[in-house]
């Protein structure tokens, strides 16, 4: 999975964002991170290829981390 | 001028008065009309009468319980976007009070960590051969995560950003296994180094040809708030540099205080994860 990370306006890496945010901050993403791969996971068959799905973490939103994710090849369940 | 209030509008009688006034009136012409034609024509305008009375009291009833039911949901619904503002209102000072406390938790954990490094006497070691690391555990990605690393050393200070450090190797897999673990014995040569590291921590000749800081001494402290929550550890390049007892009672009252502000942290991480969305 490809992760870009929206903050203050401009997207960014998490290679990016490690040098603008702190550790306690970075933790947090990190965290939130892990479970958005782990529940999209979930969705998907086990062992597949989850390369090809991209996901853009919005940090900015005032309600909290919010994914949105593209999964160009359908590989995972809608459910 | 006449004052209107419009509460007059809004309530709930208004409505079926004005029905049963339009009923009242229908019935008043109906018996206007009878009298008028009984003489000429034979219909039984008492009954049209009777009929018209029942279904005008059935309809105002009707309407009477719509608009009741329509005055309640009214009042339920702005009940409810009410409640809704200020849990809105709430959460965004609780989100913004989150992300600040998140910046003051690390304010205070490296504040926590430069002073147990004084404590230490740090400062006295013109070498400067020791490091203090907070490593948190991370449940989503059953890992550690570096949180906060001092030394006096700059090369030693510096934090690999975002290296996950499994949690059963090394010093602090150790640690994490059995609360605490001290190892001094590794003043060694190279080789005799390298194959400890793997007998002893499970770490690769690769792992340990990265490692910034070849230490000699492990001190490693299990950190705990109701659940297990990370590691604090001390590394020293001396291998004698701290004493078993010493350094413990040294290090417990500062992961004690490291245990609140993680436990704080993994709150916030919580609440991060409760109120996310993730969609497609």
């Amino acid at each position: 999975m490809e992760f870009i990370f929206r903050f203050k306006g401009k997207e960014y890496t998490i290679n990016e964002l490690s040098s603008l945010i702190e550790r306690t901050e970075l933790f947090l993403v990190e965290d939130f991170r892990g479970y958005v791969e782990q529940t999209l996971a979930k969705k998907a068959t086990p062992n597949a290829d989850l390369s090809s799905i991209k996901v853009l973490i919005d940090m900015d939103s005032e309600s909290g981390f919010k994914a949105k994710y593209t999964d160009p090849k359908g590989l995972l369940k809608s459910n | 001028m006449i004052k209107f209030d419009t509460k007059i509008i809004e309530s709930r009688w208004v409505s079926p008065t004005l029905d049963l006034l339009l009923y009242c009136s229908t019935i008043y012409a109906s018996i206007i009309i009878e009298n008028y034609y009984t003489s000429e024509e034979k219909v039984n305008f008492g009954e049209i009468n009777a009929i018209i009375v029942f279904l005008c009291i059935g309809l105002a009833v009707f309407k009477f319980v719509l608009r009741v039911c329509e005055v309640k949901y009214k009042e339920s619904r702005g009940l409810i976007e009410g409640r809704l503002k200020t849990i809105n209102d709430k959460y965004s000072k609780v989100n913004s009070l989150a992300v600040r406390q998140g910046r003051n938790i690390q304010n205070s954990i490296d504040s926590l960590l430069e002073n147990l490094g004084k404590e230490l006497s740090f400062e006295e070691q013109d070498l400067k051969i020791d490091r203090i690391t907070l490593f948190a555990y991370q449940k989503s990605t059953n890992s550690f995560f570096v949180l906060s690393r001092w030394s006096l050393n700059t090369r030693y200070a510096q934090i690999n950003s975002l290296k996950q450090y499994p949690v059963d190797k090394g010093c602090i897999g150790k640690a994490w296994e059995h609360g605490w673990w001290f190892d001094n014995s590794l003043n060694l040569d190279t080789n005799d180094y390298n194959q400890y590291q793997l007998n002893t921590y499970g770490l690769s000749l690769e792992e340990v040809a990265a490692m910034s800081m070849r230490s000699n001494m492990y001190a490693t402290l299990r950190i705990r708030n109701k659940v297990f929550l990370g590691i604090l550890a001390i590394e020293s390049i001396n291998h004698d540099r701290f004493e078993e007892p010493r350094i413990k009672e040294q290090m417990t009252p500062i992961a004690n205080l490291l245990g609140y502000l993680v436990y704080h942290l993994n709150g916030i991480s919580t609440l991060a994860k409760n109120e996310a969305s993730i969609e497609g």
